[in-house]
């Protein structure tokens, strides 16, 4: 067993079950008054509740932005603009400096 | 004086933009506070189309200028009573005075909105695309663990296991972000 299953369930494993069981469809009102209880109480459970519920429901947007992003990169053919197309001689700089080093070193 | 056909659609369709702007703009808080307010998935789904049909039918009482999702709030916390009354479901409901409690999460500004939008797009870059995956299944397509875990090479404890890390590491990344921009 890894120690994470060992540990003792924080606040965010109670949020996480909590919302995974009404994703389930399967919360019992027991459950509800639970978490009536804990977040009546807490000032981080009631921070970390909202802000997990905030995400849930973001995240579908989220990933359908990031999607839409990587097919628009992929139909757009990806080119480089005019003032970086001269970019390589940087590396042919970078060899001829090499060449110098060891034309030197040779010549030693 | 009587106002033309062609007048009255026009006002029409300026109000339905209107409508359609200022949803758009809150839509995700309003999803985010009937979702915090009913913890039952589906149930809160519900009374959130009706709270929409609702806002739109209503829309010509809305005072131009107000405060839209105030209103939109108090249409949901309206349409989440009655629906779960008639279904006889409101033990799988938060009290009202927990309900104001959460509600003071969501006041931020639409600054702060815009913010918690691209920490969020920017964190889920971070998941990786296998995470995206899982996050996609289960959260965009709302599939079940089970359904998920079908899949071969997949278990129930495998995916909920995986789905605890992953919200726990976006949850962190979320804070981490916060925190760097309190510090600004």
């Amino acid at each position: 067993m890894k120690d994470t299953d060992r540990r003792q369930p924080d606040l965010f494993d109670l949020i996480h079950a909590f919302v995974t069981a009404s994703l389930e469809g399967e919360l019992t009102a027991d459950e509800v008054k639970y978490m009536e209880r804990l977040l009546s109480h807490s000032a981080e459970a009631r921070r970390l509740y909202t802000q997990y519920i905030d995400t849930t429901v973001r995240l579908p947007r989220a990933l359908a932005l990031l999607e839409l992003a990587k097919q628009t990169s992929k139909a757009i053919p990806h080119r480089r603009p005019p003032w970086c197309r001269h970019r390589r001689p940087s590396n042919r700089l970078f060899s001829g400096f090499l060449a110098i080093l060891v034309g030197v070193r040779g010549a030693s | 004086m009587n106002t033309t056909p062609t007048e009255q659609r026009a006002r029409a369709e300026d109000r339905d933009g209107q409508f359609l702007a200022l949803l758009g703009q809150h839509e995700a808080r309003l999803a985010a506070c009937v979702h915090a307010m009913i913890p039952g998935w589906q149930d809160a789904e519900d009374v959130l189309q009706e709270t929409k049909v609702t806002l739109w039918r209503e829309f010509a009482s809305f005072q131009p200028g107000t405060d839209f999702l105030a209103w939109a709030q108090q249409v949901a916390r309206y349409q989440a009573r009655s629906f779960m009354r008639q279904r006889q479901r409101q033990r799988l409901m938060f009290s009202d005075e927990l309900f104001d409690v959460l509600l003071e999460q969501f006041s931020y500004t639409p600054e702060e909105e815009d913010r918690r939008r691209i920490a969020l797009m920017e964190c889920a870059k971070r998941i990786g695309n296998r995470g995206c995956e899982l996050f996609r299944l289960r959260y965009g397509e709302r599939r079940k663990i089970k359904d998920v875990a079908a899949e071969p090479g997949r278990s129930v404890a495998g995916v909920y296991g995986a789905l605890s890390r992953l919200r726990r590491r976006l949850a962190e990344c979320l804070e981490n972000r916060s925190r760097a921009e309190d510090h600004l």
